[in-house]
């Protein structure tokens, strides 16, 4: 973690966990029913620095990862928060459809 | 004159044969049939579950499962009749007839109070009985969530339509992917694979994982949420892992394997199969085990025996399951979009596909064989 900064409150947590010895319990992405726990950020490079490996297209993968909240910081929170924004079919055509959210009143 | 009664009666037997079929060999040959004809199951998203005549290349049947939410996991019963479908955002269990689309059996999985809580495992007991299901529950705060403990939920599959908890056990963190052996014990695999008495919760390492003490090789890692095991008795999925004793910028370092549990013998097994950097998401063994094939991007077929990959083709797009047909002739990848791909198992050439109606994305669902 030395070349990282923490940057918001939860980042300075998962730091301090480090420093406790403690990091393997923040490590929670399967210990917690919902998106805003995660910390698998998705989307950026596959585990060999490369993108070759991600999958092609992202269409495909968007269910199956943002189902069990595995890319909390792309899309919207479908388990506890937006439940209705993902009911597209075949978003390899519809994708475009795909909407922002925004907080609510 | 004695009158000779063979011939009349010879005769009548040849002519009754034309008119009176051979009802028990016709009946034995149409079972043989039926026996032989192999469905796939899979969900799509939002609601959907498909009952597909692979052979056929032949959507049979399409079920709206009600009060459903992408559709993940998916266990039969022994008997080939019902699937147990894990829906509603991974809180509910659902099971459907396959015959008529009937709902016999639901589980919420959230039973407690002001609970949230996911379902990451499912299977049932050898005798269709009872279900298990690794659940993982959450207390939602107004200003926090509270992770609670794990635990492995057992119910009963006549229990209807609201069917309650009926044994329950504390459960190690991180699994997601349950397994029933022939004997009855309970497997799961986690950051180790688990050997579980569903009697009594008690729980052992059967085969260690992140903490696994292997010479000169690293943690191990990997995605194993896809069964595998429905036409060849053989759990497997691909497995990660760093030679520690090779240079970090030589990318024979970075390794894969089949990690492997046969389900009757309960012997684990793990084949070291290639170097190059390449993941895949699942695995599933030839039915004679020599080969197996992997996919995600690209499907393999991987030499068992000589522990090393012997032919690789790119895919369309990206496929999360991979599946076989139970005569090993045909290799199925699914999951993600809204088309099953067909390939042949000798040499890979694509020699079908299925599309789901309306093309609805199956996401991480999971696709089952089975049987009639």
């Amino acid at each position: 973690m030395k070349h990282l900064k923490p940057m918001n409150k939860k980042a300075h947590q998962l730091t301090q966990s480090g420093d406790a010895g403690a990091r393997e319990e923040v490590f929670a992405m399967q210990s917690i029913a919902g998106c805003t726990t995660s910390v698998d950020p998705g989307w950026e490079v596959d585990p060999f620095g490369g993108v070759a490996s991600l999958c092609q297209p992202m269409e495909a993968d968007l269910y199956g990862c943002s189902d069990p909240c595995w890319w909390p910081a792309a899309v919207p929170d479908t388990v506890n928060t937006y439940p209705d924004w993902s009911k597209l079919e075949d978003t390899r055509k519809n994708w475009r459809k795909l909407q922002a959210v925004f907080p609510e009143d | 004159m004695k009158k000779n009664y063979k011939l009349p009666v010879i005769l009548t037997v040849f002519l009754l044969s034309f008119l009176v079929p051979p009802l028990p060999y016709a009946k034995e040959d149409s079972a043989k049939q039926d026996i032989t004809r192999e469905y796939m199951i899979v969900g799509a998203r939002p609601d959907k579950l498909f009952v597909i005549d692979i052979k056929a290349r032949k959507v049979e049947k399409t079920f709206t499962i009600p009060d459903s939410t992408a559709p993940q996991n998916i266990v039969i019963s022994p008997d080939g009749k019902i699937a147990y479908v894990v829906t509603n955002s991974l809180k509910s269990i659902v099971g459907i007839e396959l015959e008529d689309g009937n709902v016999v059996f639901r589980a919420d999985l959230d039973y407690k109070d002001d609970e949230r809580t996911w379902n990451y495992g499912i299977d049932l007991s050898p005798d269709g009985s009872e279900i298990y299901s690794y659940d993982i529950p959450t207390k939602i705060h107004l200003d926090r969530f509270e992770s609670l403990e794990p635990r492995l939920s057992v119910f009963k599959t006549n229990a209807g339509l609201e069917a309650a908890v009926a044994r329950e056990f504390p459960m190690p963190r991180r699994i997601h992917l349950l397994m029933t052996a022939k004997s009855g014990a309970l497997y799961a695999m986690g950051w180790d694979f688990y050997k579980i008495d569903v009697q009594t919760g008690a729980y052992e390492v059967a085969y260690p994982l992140r903490h696994w003490t292997k010479e000169n090789l690293s943690q191990p890692d990997a995605l194993a949420f896809w069964p595998s095991w429905d036409n060849n008795g053989i759990f497997s999925t691909p497995i990660y892992y760093a030679r520690t004793d090779m240079a970090e910028d030589n990318m024979a370092r970075y390794r894969t394997g089949v990690l492997s549990l046969d389900l009757k013998t309960e012997k684990f097994d793990m084949i070291d199969f290639q170097g190059e950097p390449e993941v895949l998401f699942s695995t599933v063994y030839h039915p004679d085990r020599k080969t197996a094939y992997a996919a995600y991007n690209t499907l393999l077929k991987i030499d068992l025996e000589k522990a090393e990959t012997i032919k690789r083709i790119d895919l369309d797009h990206s496929y999360y399951q991979t599946e076989i047909s139970a005569d090993g002739t045909e290799v199925y990848v699914g999951g993600t979009a809204c088309d099953i791909a067909i390939y042949d198992s000798e040499d890979l050439s694509r020699i079908g596909e299925v599309i789901l109606p309306g093309c609805p994305d199956m996401g991480a669902t999971v696709v089952r064989m089975i049987h009639k």
